[in-house]
C-alpha cells in the first residue's frame, strides 16, 4: 500500500473515533449511556441495525462468494423483511411499553428471575466469544494484505473500538455506525464504478453482466425445493425468517440498537428501513463480486488469491510443480480469453446460435482452468496439511490492492476496518448492558446511584473488550474457529428464541415450566450436536420447537398451579 | 403514525407495503436471473 493509502486509512479511522466521542460527550446517566436517551430518529436506528449485522466478513466474503459461486447467497435474506414485520408487531411495542434496557429484563416481568438470568447467561457466552471472532476474522485477511502480524491488527481494531465505546456508550456506537455506513456505501459505489471502468473498451456494463450470467454467476433466484441446497428461495424465506427473527428479536446487540428509537414509530420505521434496504444492499455487494469475475475473464487472475499460502509453497520442495501449474493456468486462461471474446461478439450482435455455441466453449475452457486450479490447491495441501485452501475472502481485496487507484485502496481497506469496528462496538455495548442490567444491578448492587451504574457499564465494556481481544488473539493460534462460533450460536439461539416465543404466544405457560423446558431443550440440543445427529443449522428451529413442547408438557404436569402463569396476562 | 405520509396511515398498510416490496424484489431478481443466463 502506498503512503497516500496509509494516510487515507489513518485519517478515516481517526475521524470516525473522534466523531463518535464528540457526538456522545457528557454521557452521565444510565438512560444516556445504555439507550442514547432514546432520542434517535428512524434512519439512525435503521443504519445502526444494518451496521451491527454487516461485519467485515460481509464485505470481504460476499464479493468473493459471488466470484466463485454466483449471486444465490442473496436469497438468504428473503426472510428478513418478514421477520422485521413480526418484530414491529410483537417485540417492539412490548419492549418499549415495559421501558426495558435489555430484552432479558422483559423475561423477568413475564416469567421470573431465573428465566431472565438463564437467557442472559446464554447470551453472554455466545456473544462474548462471537464478538472476539468478529475482530479476529477480518484480521486474518487484513494482516495478509497489509503484511502486518495478525496480533497487531486484532489489537488495533479491539483497542480503537474500546476507546469510543467506553467513552460514549450506545450513543457513540450509533453515531459512529451512521458515519461508517455512509462511508461504506460511498466506497462501494466508487469501487463498482471503478470495476466497470477497468473492463476492456469494447465491453460495457451489460456485456459484463451477460458474460457473468452465461457462466452461471447471476443465479440470484433458485426456485427448486431441495433440502441439501443451502440457498434457494424456500430456505431463504423459511430458514432465513427464523434465523433473522431470533437474531433481531433476542440478541441484545440488535435489541439495544432499536430500543434507542425516540418512539415506537421511530424504532419500527428503523427496522422497516432495514427490511427494505438489506436485500438491495446485499445484491449490490454480490454484484460487485460478479463484476470482478467478469473483469478476470479479460485479465489473468492469480491461480490462488491468498498470497501467504502461495509464498509458502514457493519456498518449498513443490515450487517447481507449482510454477509449472501456474504456466499451464496462464495458457488455459489465454485460450479461454479467445472464447470469451467470441461470446462478447455474439452477445453484441444478439446472435442466439452463436451465443449458445460460444457459451459452451467458454464453459469448457472454464472447466480446464478450474481443473488446473484444483490441482494447485491440492499441491498447497500436500505441502502443508494445515494450509487454508479457501481463498474466497481474499478475492476482492486482492483485486482492490492490485488494480484500484491510490487513495481508493486505503478507503476500501478502511471500510473493512469500519465494518469490523461497527459490529464489534455493538457486541461490546450489548455485553456491557446485559452484564450491568441483568447481573450487576439485579444481584450485586440493587440500589446503586445512576452514576454508579454508568461507571459499572464503562468498566464492564473495558472488561469485555479485553476478553474479546484475548479470544481474537487465541483464535489466531487455532484452526477454523469461525465455524465453531457459528455452531456455538446455533447451540443457544434456538433455546433463547424458544423462550421468547413461549413468552409472547403461549400465555398459559409460567416461569418454572419455561425454565425447565429450556434446560431440557438445551440438553437435547447439546446431545444432538455432540453425537452429530443433525447439521448445526437445524439446531435453531429444533431448539425453538423443543422449548415450546417441554414448557407445555411441564406446565401440564404442574396442573396450572404455577401462579406465575397468571402474570402472562399482564405482558 | 402522524409522522408518516398520508398513504401510510396505518401500520398494516406499512407491513403490506414491505411484503409487497419483497414480492416485487423477488420477481425482479427472477427476471434478472433469466435475462442474463
Amino acid at each position: 500500500m502506498s503512503t497516500i493509502d496509509w494516510y487515507v486509512l489513518g485519517v478515516t479511522l481517526l475521524v470516525i473515533v473522534v466523531y463518535g466521542m464528540w457526538k456522545s460527550r457528557g454521557m452521565k446517566t444510565t438512560d444516556g449511556y445504555l439507550l442514547a436517551n432514546k432520542q434517535l430518529p428512524w434512519y439512525h436506528v435503521g443504519l445502526s441495525v444494518m451496521a451491527t449485522q454487516a461485519s467485515a466478513i460481509t464485505f470481504l466474503s460476499a464479493p468473493g462468494q459471488a466470484y466463485s459461486d454466483g449471486m444465490r447467497f442473496v436469497q438468504f435474506y428473503f426472510g428478513l423483511p418478514l421477520a422485521m414485520v413480526v418484530l414491529c408487531i410483537t417485540f417492539i411495542p412490548i419492549f418499549k411499553r415495559l421501558n426495558v434496557y435489555t430484552a432479558y429484563e422483559y423475561l423477568e416481568k413475564r416469567f421470573d428471575n431465573k428465566t431472565r438470568s438463564l437467557t442472559a447467561f446464554l447470551f453472554l457466552i455466545q456473544r462474548g466469544v462471537s464478538t472476539g471472532i468478529t475482530i479476529y476474522a477480518p484480521s486474518i485477511v487484513l494482516s495478509s494484505i497489509l503484511n502486518i502480524d495478525i496480533s497487531y491488527t486484532t489489537l488495533f481494531i479491539g483497542v480503537l473500538v474500546i476507546i469510543y465505546t467506553v467513552y460514549g456508550g450506545t450513543k457513540a456506537v450509533s453515531h459512529t455506525q451512521l458515519l461508517q455506513m455512509c462511508i461504506i456505501f460511498g466506497g462501494l459505489f466508487f469501487a463498482a464504478f471503478m470495476v466497470v471502468s477497468l473492463l476492456p473498451e469494447n465491453v460495457g456494463f451489460f456485456d459484463a453482466l451477460h458474460i457473468a450470467g452465461k457462466m452461471e454467476r447471476l443465479n440470484a433466484i433458485d426456485t427448486s425445493f431441495n433440502l441439501n441446497n443451502r440457498y434457494n428461495i424456500w430456505s431463504g424465506l423459511i430458514g432465513g425468517f427464523f434465523l433473522q427473527l431470533s437474531y433481531f428479536g433476542t440478541d441484545q446487540s440488535q435489541v439495544g440498537r432499536y430500543l434507542t428509537g425516540e418512539s415506537i414509530t421511530q424504532s419500527r420505521l428503523g427496522l422497516i428501513m432495514n427490511g427494505l434496504v438489506k436485500i438491495p444492499m446485499q445484491f449490490f455487494i454480490l454484484l460487485i463480486g460478479t463484476l470482478v469475475f467478469a473483469f478476470y475473464q479479460f485479465h489473468e487472475p492469480p491461480i490462488f488469491f491468498n498470497n501467504v499460502e502461495v509464498s509458502k509453497i514457493e519456498s518449498s520442495a513443490f515450487k517447481n510443480d507449482f510454477k509449472n501449474l501456474e504456466s499451464q493456468y496462464s495458457e488455459a486462461h489465454s485460450l479461454k480469453n479467445v472464447e470469451v471474446d467470441k461470446l462478447i461478439s455474439a452477445v453484441q450482435t444478439n446472435n442466439k446460435t452463436a451465443i449458445d455455441a460460444a457459451r459452451k466453449n467458454v464453459q469448457q475452457a472454464n472447466v480446464q482452468t478450474e481443473k488446473i486450479r484444483t490441482e494447485a490447491i491440492g499441491l498447497l495441501k500436500k505441502n502443508d496439511k494445515d494450509a487454508d485452501t479457501n481463498d474466497t475472502n481474499y478475492v476482492f481485496l486482492r483485486f482492490v490492492t492490485q488494480y484500484l487507484p491510490t487513495g481508493l485502496v486505503g478507503l476500501l481497506i478502511a471500510i473493512i476496518f469500519l465494518a469490523a469496528m461497527g459490529s464489534t462496538a455493538s457486541g461490546l455495548n450489548s455485553l456491557a448492558s446485559t452484564t450491568v442490567v441483568d447481573i450487576y444491578k439485579r444481584f450485586l448492587n440493587k440500589s446503586g446511584s445512576d452514576s454508579n451504574y454508568v461507571s459499572a457499564a464503562r468498566w464492564t465494556t473495558v472488561g469485555w473488550g479485553i476478553f474479546c481481544i484475548i479470544i481474537g488473539l487465541y483464535a489466531s493460534r487455532l484452526g477454523n474457529l469461525i465455524e465453531a462460533v457459528n455452531i456455538l450460536g446455533s447451540l443457544f439461539y434456538g433455546t433463547i428464541l424458544g423462550i421468547f416465543v413461549v413468552a409472547f404466544y403461549m400465555k398459559r405457560i409460567g416461569g418454572t415450566a419455561v425454565f425447565a423446558g429450556a434446560l431440557i431443550a438445551e440438553v437435547i440440543i447439546v446431545y444432538l450436536w455432540w453425537f452429530d445427529i443433525t447439521s448445526f443449522l437445524w439446531l435453531n428451529p429444533i431448539g425453538v420447537g423443543l422449548v415450546m413442547l417441554f414448557s407445555f408438557l411441564v406446565q401440564i404436569f404442574l396442573k396450572d398451579s404455577d401462579a406465575e402463569a397468571n402474570r402472562a396476562a399482564d405482558f | 403514525m402522524q409522522e408518516n405520509p398520508p398513504f401510510l396511515k396505518t401500520w398494516p398498510n406499512v407491513y403490506a407495503l414491505v411484503i409487497g416490496v419483497l414480492g416485487v424484489i423477488m420477481i425482479l431478481l427472477y427476471i434478472f436471473t433469466r435475462h442474463f443466463e
